[in-house]
């Protein structure tokens, strides 16, 4: 699904923290349905209608369990699943926002974290934790594959009977393939300039537009107003 | 012209042993993601989560810092989870607990100067703390959660009850369970080194 705005990952953030801070700031189905509503809203536009569905159905289903449950009063379990509901429910705005910010591209985020200008190491590491996934993946896999090959496969019993040496022949390898491939990646790095102290370019343009300011004032407006009312 | 040659060579190094911390912290957030997807949907396991992953990684928090040897991995490792948790919909807490847990784990193993055991060992108890922000909740926002829902008609029985399945020294029990786990971690980790990493000369 093809996204009708795009949003900045700064803005995107900023709605998080917003979301938390509302969480505490009130209660009830009333209340909550606007911040739903909101991130729903969001979702729909970065091209996530599906997503923002599933939350606001989501929603109204628990809405509708606590005030069916309501109805019915007495029982302990009754009540605990009430209270269980409430937790989860009061949580929903948080998940969509979180949802919104696991959208973003890898690149996209590194950008943003030069244009933060946060210290040059710290983005270094961060990029390398979040582009050595897919290889981590793929090391794990040999080692899995080969494990297997010599009866030595991870399974439940295995798990279970063995935890220690399961674990050692599983770490090991990736330990050590780590190792190596860490110094060859530091030097493959190092050729690119990534340490390089002038500043970087990036292919993705960080810059916060009109929809970002909206996002970041209408919640800030909404927390005012619920302060102000009460 | 010499000395700025030289301060040159000195960064490069660093950029480099960052580098390495990054693939680290890595398989550290990858085990991390293994066992909170395995624990978070079961209870019982669910209060586990920082006790296994305690023990797991603690070969990849050592073999980290002993390449590394340097100020600021262990404080992005013991942060990313929280941020991580934070993103995925977890109160601020969270982040708060992390930063705390890695603030302590760095300053602990810089007093060892990122060579002694016994130092690192202090840096990872106190590391291994870093997910204990995501448990708190059950016992802030269920007190949240009594306070307003007292007056419209909720029963203080049902409120003793709740707290009754949840008391606080479960809190104490996480926290010393994982503390325990992070030291037989460490202990094994320490097997692995001699038996492997330092046959290996990788070190």
């Amino acid at each position: 699904m093809k996204e009708t705005v795009h949003f900045d990952v700064r803005t995107k953030l900023f709605l998080l923290l917003m979301m938390n801070i509302l969480l505490f700031a009130g209660s009830g189905i009333p209340y909550e349905s606007v911040p739903v509503g909101f991130c729903g809203l969001l979702l729909a536009l970065s091209g996530k209608p599906k997503t923002a569905l599933k939350f606001v159905l989501l929603f109204a289903a628990m809405a509708a369990a606590d005030i069916l449950i309501s109805g019915i009063s007495g029982g302990f379990w009754i009540s605990l699943v009430r209270f269980l509901v409430v937790i989860l429910r009061r949580f929903l705005p948080v998940f969509m926002a979180g949802s919104l910010v696991f959208s973003t591209k890898v690149s996209e985020f590194v950008a943003c974290m030069w244009k933060l200008h946060l210290p040059k190491h710290l983005i270094i590491s961060v990029s390398v934790v979040f582009r050595f996934f897919p290889t981590v993946r793929e090391e794990w896999q040999a080692i899995l594959s080969s494990m297997q090959m010599r009866g030595i496969g991870v399974s439940f019993r295995n798990l279970v009977l063995h935890p220690l040496m399961t674990a050692e022949y599983l770490l090991v390898p990736l330990l050590l393939n780590a190792v190596k491939i860490s110094e060859e990646l530091a030097e493959a790095a190092l050729c690119r300039g990534l340490d390089c102290d002038n500043q970087h370019t990036s292919l993705t343009a960080v810059k916060m537009r009109t929809g970002d300011l909206a996002v970041c004032i209408i919640p800030l407006i909404g927390l005012i107003l619920k302060k102000a009312i009460g | 012209m010499a000395e700025m040659k030289h301060i040159d060579r000195q960064e490069g190094k660093k950029s480099k042993r960052f580098i390495t911390a990054g693939i680290f912290i890595s398989i550290y957030f990858v085990i991390f993601v293994i066992f909170g997807s395995i624990c978070m949907p079961v209870p019982v396991l669910y209060l586990l989560m920082p006790v296994l992953i305690a023990f797991f990684s603690a070969p990849v928090f050592m073999l980290m810092v002993a390449k590394t040897q340097i100020t600021g991995p262990i404080m992005i490792a013991g942060i990313l989870p929280g941020a991580f948790l934070l993103a995925m919909g977890n109160i601020w807490i969270v982040i708060v607990v992390a930063i705390i847990a890695a603030v302590l784990a760095e300053i602990f193993a810089a007093l060892g100067r990122y060579r002694s055991w016994g130092a690192n060992t202090l840096s990872y108890l106190a590391f291994s703390q870093n997910l204990l922000g995501g448990f708190l909740p059950i016992w802030i926002m269920r007190e949240a959660y009594f306070k307003s829902n007292l007056d419209r008609g909720m029963s203080a029985e049902f409120c003793d009850r709740v707290r009754a399945m949840t008391p606080g020294w479960v809190l104490i029990a996480m926290i010393a369970a994982t503390a325990a786990a992070a030291l037989l971690g460490v202990l094994f980790s320490r097997k692995l080194f001699r038996k492997h990493f330092e046959k290996a000369n990788i070190l």
